[in-house]
């Protein structure tokens, strides 16, 4: 008889992480746990460190106490596997100051080897769910702060992944746009996507995440 | 170039503004007859100009390549350190959050930014040989095939150049800075090992070095595998940012995007007891202290400056004595800029709500102290280390130089850092037959204050060799009085 298959690893396992910068404590002892189609809420008040855990997670900030491992790997972006799995809006993304909306999204794509035109139908699908067609032609500087919110969140969820990081997706949005954007983000989590978001807004915890990670400061 | 690669290519070349192939035709078209008609007619010209008797006997003297192999040591060690702050391999902001954090493998994704910019290095070393390369043609002690074959070894040694800006791009502090002395002493062993050899083959070592170089380049392309996305990120950042300031003309903006931000001594106690005069001095040293590599930096250009000018000064060598003279000078300018931060932010607060308790007038004053003991100190200890080593004493002429530029170089900067944007007339079209001449007032316009302290620099040997040390002190007072009035002048107009 065949031995039994091992469990498949957590999308996202932390424990124990802290961060010190020069004496500084920016994040404290954080735990999680997530698998696989699973979103997670990371709230608390502000400075407590809730970015910085993001930014660990995403291999952007070296944590100095604890383990990390993202989709069963230890974050780092020179790893072409580890950028593969990994989707994260944390901060304002980088948008080109000479490709529109769409191209953009078209661009994004075709990074992430689809053709062409299956990069124009899947970036269009995207503007039309979060009802930004109309923007499709904009420049970056011709959008809203609102509407560049939504287009950060579209240009993130443009590219694969098998985990997807979201720092306080809810802002600068209107609740009907907010809702479009948890309607999406419930999809891409029922497609297997492990997310992890941070959050002031009770509306995201309660309408989306299956578990809350309340992070705790220094005291 | 992969799939992916390819399909991302596609889409960019289809934005608004893309380069067509007419464009890059005519980039290659502009290239190849600038290099025709200005830089070849040039570089015959500076040889006809260099093959004179005080440069000829340093290019042709025995020891020449043991000089060579010292200054590529150094070169090698400044871009190794140059990496950690502007990499060779960089895109932009953008291209770096989508295709360099795309699965595709980042040596084929940086693999022509950083072959471009790996020409830079190469170019300047093959334009220093064809320089040297051209004076010693024109007095007929090198033959043309000996020529090219410098060339090539310098085309080598550029390449090798390159390779050493990404390592240090890969590196992190420590270890960068390692490196960097590590090259600084190879430099100085090869340099100790050429003396010993009697006379260097050009066939061989050119073929060495040119094979070494293309080796090494080729072999450095796996290495951008190992470029960390936070480092790609934050250099194209302050890329984006310094070059943004420098095409608005705002040169001190560019500069600001490379000073890095404080990130030690978040302890030193900046504020403490004393009356202003100490509390403003040891905010000004305890801002030193919380940027020490920058700090170390601009002291480290302020003592070459200060050695080259007192060499320049004793050793007596003519037109290299003054190339050496107006090096030093501006290595003194750029390494004041680390130890100046607060006259600038002085100057800064004009236009704001006053928040300080003292006005403009005695904030600069106040922050002039700390400066200027810091400057005197560095440049009379390293002048006076290098005249005595020189053996010309402690009390010579090449002493007292530097050290009367060192009050100069503060005012300098107070002018500088008042300095207003560019006016836009400067930017109107001048019609020459040799092009549109405007971009020259605006370069003039915005090196002025270097351009200014190399010119009372040169004024201060002359005097102090020519005539004698006292007329280098008078020259200095009014050097000083003059940048006094430049100074107050900006500022009233600031004030308006």
């Amino acid at each position: 008889m065949r031995p039994p298959a091992p469990p498949p690893p957590s999308a996202i396992e932390a424990e124990g992480v802290g961060v010190v910068r020069d004496g500084q404590v920016l994040l404290l002892d954080a735990d999680i746990r997530l698998g696989a189609g699973e979103v997670g809420a990371v709230t608390g008040p502000n400075g407590v460190g809730k970015t910085t855990l993001l930014r660990v997670l995403a291999g952007l900030i070296e944590p100095t106490a604890g383990t990390v491992r993202v989709a069963g790997r230890a974050p780092d972006d020179r790893d072409r596997r580890f950028r593969r799995d990994l989707a994260a809006l944390i901060g304002v993304p980088q948008t080109a100051r000479d490709l529109t909306v769409l191209e953009h999204l078209r661009f994004l794509g075709a990074t992430w080897g689809l053709d062409s035109q299956q990069a124009l139908v899947e970036g269009r699908e995207l503007l039309s769910r979060l009802h930004l067609e109309g923007l499709s032609e904009r420049y970056p500087h011709e959008l809203s702060s609102g509407q560049s919110q939504l287009v950060a969140i579209a240009l993130t969820l443009a590219r694969p992944g098998r985990v997807l990081l979201l720092d306080e997706p809810e802002q600068r949005l209107d609740p009907d746009r907010l809702g479009l954007v948890l309607g999406l983000l419930r999809d891409r989590a029922e497609q297997g996507t492990a997310i992890l978001l941070a959050t002031h807004a009770r509306r995201v915890v309660d309408e989306l995440a299956d578990l809350e990670i309340a992070v705790e400061g220094p005291t | 170039m992969n799939a992916e690669l390819r399909a991302a290519s596609g889409v960019w070349a289809q934005r608004r503004g893309a380069r067509t192939t007419g464009d890059l035709l005519y980039a290659v078209y502009l290239t190849l007859l600038t290099v025709l008609v200005l830089l070849v007619p040039a570089l015959r010209a500076g040889g006809a100009v260099l093959a004179r008797p005080d440069v000829l006997p340093l290019l042709q003297h025995p020891h020449a390549p043991v000089g060579l192999a010292m200054a590529l040591g150094i070169a090698a060690a400044v871009l190794v350190l140059l990496g950690g702050t502007r990499g060779p391999a960089l895109l932009s902001p953008f291209l770096t959050e989508t295709l360099a954090s795309s699965a595709i493998p980042r040596r084929r994704v940086l693999r022509r930014p950083y072959l471009r910019a790996i020409v830079l290095p190469a170019l300047c070393c093959v334009l220093a040989a064809a320089l040297a390369g051209a004076t010693l043609l024109q007095v007929g002690s090198l033959g043309m095939p000996l020529a090219l074959l410098a060339g090539l070894a310098a085309l080598g040694f550029g390449l090798l150049l390159g390779v050493c800006w990404l390592a240090g791009q890969l590196l992190t502090g420590p270890a960068r800075v390692l490196l960097a002395l590590v090259l600084v002493a190879l430099g100085a062993g090869v340099a100790l090992g050429i003396r010993a050899v009697p006379s260097l083959p050009l066939l061989p070592a050119s073929v060495v070095a040119l094979g070494l170089g293309a080796l090494s380049t080729v072999a450095s392309l796996p290495l951008l595998d190992r470029l960390r996305g936070r480092v790609l990120r934050q250099q194209a950042l302050r890329w984006q940012s310094a070059t943004m300031s420098a095409e608005t003309g705002d040169l001190a903006g560019a500069a600001v995007a490379y000073r890095p931000p404080p990130a030690v001594g978040r302890r030193l106690p900046a504020v403490g007891r004393g009356g202003l005069l100490l509390a403003y001095a040891r905010r000004d040293a305890v801002a030193w202290l919380r940027s020490p590599a920058r700090s170390l930096g601009g002291l480290g250009l302020a003592v070459i400056g200060t050695a080259l000018l007192v060499a320049a000064i004793l050793l007596e060598l003519g037109l290299p004595s003054w190339l050496l003279a107006g090096m030093g000078c501006l290595l003194l300018w750029w390494g004041s800029g680390t130890v100046v931060d607060g006259l600038r932010h002085a100057i800064h607060t004009l236009g704001s709500p006053p928040l300080f308790g003292q006005g403009l007038g005695a904030q600069l004053l106040l922050h002039l102290p700390a400066p200027a003991l810091l400057i005197l100190t560095v440049t009379g200890g390293s002048a006076l280390a290098v005249s005595l080593l020189l053996g010309a004493g402690a009390f010579s002429a090449a002493v007292l130089v530097p050290m009367l530029l060192a009050p100069l170089l503060l005012l300098g900067r107070v002018w500088d850092a008042a300095k207003p944007p560019m006016p836009l007339s400067l930017t109107m079209p001048m019609p020459t037959p040799q092009g549109d001449a405007s971009v020259l007032a605006m370069l003039i316009w915005q090196a002025d204050a270097p351009l200014l302290h190399l010119g009372i620099g040169l004024v201060l040997v002359l005097l102090a060799t020519a005539v004698a040390p006292l007329a280098a002190v008078v020259g200095a007072l009014l050097a000083l009085t003059l940048l006094a009035v430049l100074a107050l002048g900006r500022l009233r107009a600031l004030r308006r």
